[in-house]
């Protein structure tokens, strides 16, 4: 694991093509996205649509307490965390009365939260409107510069998974579970589900703002229609799904092997077919394994092994 | 310990409680009985915080519990064992007890109270990596039981605890609350096993449609005229 993690931070000193360190950096982006997405999508069950609000928010804060205070591109990345702490601020405010709707409600209000999002900071003049914002840029070589943003979300995704981890092993994380099987019985044994779900739900949110902020200083420009694209949110659900959403490292898997898979198909095949071979898979995934490929393959192997 | 001073409930129109006054004394082991639709399990419920009651009041040692959410009421020590077990299937028979001890202090005696669920019920440990799923119904009775003990319960409530089971088995869980009871423990069970949870409680309530029609010690009903003739068969 340290060894693991030791060749990771070292990655780029080893001088490989800077479309390498962005890709990596674009890998480490969703496993943060759906490790967080997990949070309160795996552990609690509670399937949130519209997850990209809050890495939208995390963007458009970071770039406003930039703009406002006119601060330099280094002291604007510090200002990622204050742009967190915003979207888990906006996570308690729409938590508190959409965590009452559950299943398929939940989706669809949390989906139709993200869109309304986009079209507040679309129509917002002070916020840039339709045309995006602009933020200072980095005067260093683009080596450098994609380095910086590497080693920067390689850190924001070992924390969000070390946090995803100790959250899964702790008492809320029980709690969570007992809520995702039954949020009755579970208050019957003195959990108190709507505490514990709007908690899940502002930790998802902080570490996407972050994400939100750090990706705002790496394109050094920001659109609504990137930023809130309701492509990341359903990208985050199916990942963390895909990998198996019940433990910490489901959405690491389902995100390194999609991104993966998505890009060697973009590469080496055509795109049209690229994106048809994606889809298939998908199916094939949520066919054949429900709970995700990891639990499908260590059922397979405890099968071989009696 | 348990006072319920005249509560009504009513779903839509339907008054599914009317006026109904219950007490249950510390170390007491009550049984509420009566046919299917009397209001046994509004009422546990009421008690637990499920369902909110029209009139009345309800106080647990001495403070007024009803209108506080259910979590708040478990944490006070009053543990319900819900009608149909409703366990956490996928979890395992561990996840489930663990799930039980979730308050502090009860966690601080996890271990120990483990060992001794799995002593009461040494089939549990048998299957402690089992999902609770997987168990036969009298196996997740149990559980269900050992995972409401788990909490450290001041009073215990089991709604229909023998549902579906053969009758060796009803016989062997409420065996195990006589035990429990005998150990100090406050136990309300709601059943439709009339004879035999009168035989194992120490007072009972006759529950029809709605309002107490009878109590007593448990003995005296099970010589009531009209407890015999209407659930009794003889």
């Amino acid at each position: 694991m340290a060894i693991a993690l030791i060749g990771l931070v070292a990655f780029p000193l080893f001088g490989p093509p800077v479309y390498f360190i962005s890709f990596v950096f674009w890998v480490f982006l969703y496993v943060c996205l759906s490790s967080s997405w997990n949070l309160i999508g795996g552990y609690a069950g509670y399937l949130s649509f519209g997850h990209v609000a809050f890495f939208g928010i995390g963007a458009y804060a970071t770039a406003m307490i930039g703009k406002i205070f006119g601060l330099s591109i280094t002291m604007t990345l510090l200002a990622t965390i204050p742009a967190g702490v915003i979207s888990s601020f906006i996570a308690i405010i729409v938590g508190y009365p959409c965590l009452r709707l559950r299943g398929p409600y939940f989706a669809v209000i949390t989906l139709c939260f993200s869109f309304v999002s986009q079209l507040t900071v679309k129509n917002l003049e002070f916020l840039g409107g339709a045309d995006g914002l602009w933020l200072k840029s980095m005067d260093v070589p683009v080596l450098v510069n994609r380095t910086i943003f590497y080693e920067l979300m390689l850190f924001l995704t070992v924390l969000t998974v070390w946090v995803s981890y100790l959250v899964g092993r702790s008492r809320f994380g029980a709690g969570l579970r007992a809520i995702k099987e039954d949020e009755e019985v579970a208050q019957t044994m003195a959990i108190n589900a709507p505490r514990l779900k709007i908690m899940a739900f502002a930790l998802s949110a902080f570490f996407p703002g972050i994400a939100g902020g750090i990706y705002a200083c790496y394109l050094s420009y920001i659109h609504p229609d990137v930023v809130f694209d309701v492509n990341m949110s359903i990208l985050q659900v199916l990942m963390a799904l895909f990998g198996g959403a019940s433990s910490w490292v489901g959405p690491v898997v389902g995100a390194v092997s999609l991104t993966l898979v998505n890009e060697g198909l973009s590469t080496f095949v055509k795109a049209e077919l690229a994106r048809i071979i994606y889809g298939l898979l998908f199916i094939i995934v949520i066919v054949f394994m429900p709970n995700g490929i990891l639990e499908f393959f260590s059922r397979k192997r405890r099968k071989i092994e009696r | 310990m348990l006072e319920i001073k005249e509560i009504s409930v009513s779903y839509q129109r339907h008054c599914a409680l009317a006026d109904v006054s219950m007490t249950v004394e510390q170390g007491d082991f009550v049984a509420l009985i009566g046919s299917n639709g009397a209001g046994k399990s509004t009422l546990i419920n009421s008690v637990s915080g499920l369902t909110k009651i029209s009139k009345g009041s309800i106080l647990f040692q001495g403070e007024t519990i009803s209108g506080l959410s259910p979590d708040l009421i478990a944490s006070l020590g009053l543990i319900q064992v819900p009608e149909g077990r409703k366990l956490f299937p996928l979890m395992s028979v561990e996840e489930n007890l663990e799930i039980g001890a979730y308050l502090p202090d009860p966690r601080k005696m996890y271990a120990r109270n483990l060992g001794k669920m799995f002593e009461m019920f040494p089939r549990l440990k048998e299957r402690r990596k089992q999902s609770a799923g997987s168990l036969s119904g009298g196996e997740q009775q149990m559980l269900a039981i050992a995972r409401a003990l788990m909490a450290q319960p001041i009073l215990l409530m089991l709604d229909e605890p023998s549902l579906g089971l053969a009758p060796i088995v009803t016989q062997e869980i409420f065996k195990i609350l006589r035990e429990l009871n005998d150990e100090g423990l406050t136990i309300l069970l709601v059943s439709q096993e009339v004879l035999q949870s009168l035989k194992i409680s120490r007072r009972g309530y006759l529950l029809e449609n709605g309002s107490v029609n009878l109590t007593g010690a448990s003995g005296d009903l099970l010589k009531d005229v009209r407890v015999k003739e209407s659930y009794l068969g003889l």
